[in-house]
């Protein structure tokens, strides 16, 4: 069961290395800044159409964040398909929510949930006090960036991984109390409830 | 510092620093190229915007390594690329390189190294053959040292990826800027 902690060739790199790709990629994706400018502000039109103007970029600024969160849900489904080979099957939403909570939550962000509530109804809530992917983010550019934009690729990776644990969800996240940052797990009902809880 | 001396710091600094694993580097990396290949398609706009991206990383990362290393001059370009090598590299992505290749006025050289974590698990389709995977550490190192005032050429020349023995970049110094006040500080 625990065989991995000691596996020898675990390779490491550095954390500011994912870091300063995690920014990188916050800029680059969630605020399309390819050449470290704003590009709502380069391809400004004639003014004639200040609400369309306003509602294409909001719904820019949501596509790019979809994709982000899709980056994300991609990582997390590579991510257990290397980690939770040697653990049992996990056979309740329960069960899966708190391998994410201990081991994934450990393996990828490098500690454990401090909290965890469910409504009993398929939502959970997981309270980490102290997010270590954000503590370069509310460090750099503090004005520039959002720290919630820092989250929607760390909720794809969530959602990603439950997703391949057998679960369909939806995860968002809020960091109103940054460095606590709350993920929030809907777990989907499916009509026969075939799931138990 | 000697070779030898690089090579102690970098791994002091790297044994000492948080570290996570190469895979967590790897996959969100893949994912991001992933993403430009989609949003850009052609394997030769994906290089460039990784290169760009990469740059966008490296005028920022050399606060890092200064905070880090306790490295504050260097003192030549030949210094400065084992830096790149020993340190850099070491602290960064966990392995080391070599500098090989240097032409005689000692402006150009190769930096080569076996191992990348940023390319583990990955295999090129056909399709893509013409992408440099890891085109983002030429953005890196290039944006790296301009911040050190050198201007440097970076063009990856050997990927394992593409079947090649080992990784390769060929950096090539075009200009040391001279340090002047900004023009227009406001």
């Amino acid at each position: 069961m625990s065989e991995k902690r000691v596996t020898p060739a675990r390779k490491e790199v550095m954390e500011s290395s994912l870091e300063l790709l995690l920014i990188e990629i916050v800029r680059w994706f969630v605020y399309g800044w390819k050449n470290g400018r704003d590009p709502q502000k380069t391809d400004a039109g004639n003014g004639s159409a200040d609400v369309d103007q306003i509602a294409g970029s909001l719904n820019r600024k949501l596509a790019l964040t979809n994709a982000v969160h899709g980056m994300g849900y991609d990582v997390g489904q590579r991510l257990i398909e290397r980690l939770s080979t040697d653990h049992l099957k996990m056979e309740t939403n329960l069960e899966v929510v708190k391998y994410i909570c201990k081991d994934f939550w450990e393996e990828t962000f490098k500690k454990q949930i401090d909290v965890l509530k469910t409504n009993n109804k398929g939502r959970f809530v997981l309270q980490d006090n102290n997010f270590r992917w954000i503590r370069k983010a509310s460090r750099n550019d503090p004005s520039q960036l959002k720290v919630e934009d820092f989250l929607t690729f760390p909720a794809g990776i969530v959602c990603g991984a439950m997703n391949r644990l057998g679960v369909d969800c939806t995860v968002s996240a809020d960091a109103a109390s940054a460095p606590m940052c709350i993920f929030t797990v809907e777990i989907a009902q499916p009509p026969n409830n075939s799931r138990q809880q | 510092m000697s070779k030898v001396n690089l090579q102690r710091l970098g791994e002091t600094v790297f044994q000492s620093s948080d570290r996570v694993s190469a895979e967590l580097l790897a996959l969100t990396y893949g994912s991001t190229v992933k993403q430009l290949l989609v949003d850009y398609e052609e394997p030769d706009e994906v290089n460039k915007q990784l290169d760009q991206m990469g740059y966008n990383i490296g005028i920022r990362l050399i606060e890092d390594v200064i905070a880090n290393s306790k490295i504050y001059t260097i003192s030549s370009f030949v210094d400065s690329a084992e830096i790149v090598a020993k340190v850099a590299f070491k602290m960064y992505l966990g392995v080391v390189a070599n500098t090989v290749d240097w032409n005689s006025d000692k402006t150009e050289f190769s930096l080569q190294f076996d191992d990348n974590p940023l390319t583990e698990f990955t295999e090129l389709p056909d399709r893509y053959s013409d992408l440099w995977y890891a085109n983002i550490l030429c953005g890196i190192i290039r944006g790296a040292y301009e911040m050190v005032q050198m201007k440097v050429e970076c063009k990856y020349t050997k990927c394992v990826l593409r079947g090649d023995d080992t990784n390769e970049i060929r950096i090539v110094l075009r200009e040391m800027l001279l340090e002047r006040p900004p023009l227009d500080d406001e």
